[in-house]
């Protein structure tokens, strides 16, 4: 299974992206974005919204409905790919702006988790703690890691 | 002799530069989510990857 997805832009330190979803709506520019969160543990956020043509105002709240959900959120799985090629120690911690945002992250993992199950350690954050991630189970929020894939032969 | 081996290097996709990004790497465009964050792994911490059986 490939990852249908659009193609995105970083900014030097590969800590923010831009990409444009095409659907109904037009082109809409959308940012993802890797914020530090614990230096020492080396978690970062990650969250995406779209920016607005105008203003430049980066919104988390709006709901584009652009028809093209599945494939932001290839895309947002990319850019993961891309961030932990720099930094792949680096822990991801994720949350949608609402609950149903969170659902959809939720099912953006169960779609591509065949893929991505191969290359990252998944944890699902339940009331108590985190365990690994349950496909079609609810969550509160995700972590991943990347797995390490260098070894000696 | 050792070397080192990557693996699924090909799941990473190319990454084109756009300067214009750099100016959103001083500034937190999602405060509510990375506050969010804080508290979580102040009151979880993070997953323990030895008891998880990896």
């Amino acid at each position: 299974m490939k990852l249908d997805r659009y193609e995105f832009k970083a900014g030097d330190k590969f800590l923010t992206y831009e990409f444009l979803s095409e659907g109904p709506k037009g082109k809409i520019p959308k940012v993802i974005q890797f914020s530090l969160v614990n230096q020492a543990s080396l978690l970062f956020n990650l969250a995406f919204g779209d920016k607005d043509r105008e203003t430049g105002e980066i919104d988390d709240m709006v709901i584009t409905d652009n028809g093209d959900s599945e494939k932001v959120l290839g895309t947002v799985v990319a850019a993961v790919y891309a961030f932990c090629d720099k930094f792949p120690e680096a822990w991801i911690y994720a949350t949608g702006s609402t609950e149903a945002r969170t659902r959809l992250y939720k099912m953006g993992i169960n779609k591509y988790f065949d893929i991505v199950q191969e290359d990252f350690e998944i944890f699902g954050l339940t009331q108590n703690e985190w365990e690994r991630f349950i496909k079609g189970k609810n969550y509160q929020a995700f972590i991943v890691q990347r797995k390490n894939l260098k070894f000696n032969v | 002799m050792k070397k080192i081996v990557e693996l699924n290097k090909k799941k990473v996709p190319v990454v084109r530069i756009d300067k214009s990004l750099n100016k959103y790497d001083n500034v937190v465009l999602f405060p509510e989510k990375v506050e969010k964050a804080k508290k979580d792994f102040e009151k979880f911490g993070l997953p323990d990857l030895k008891k998880q059986g990896r």
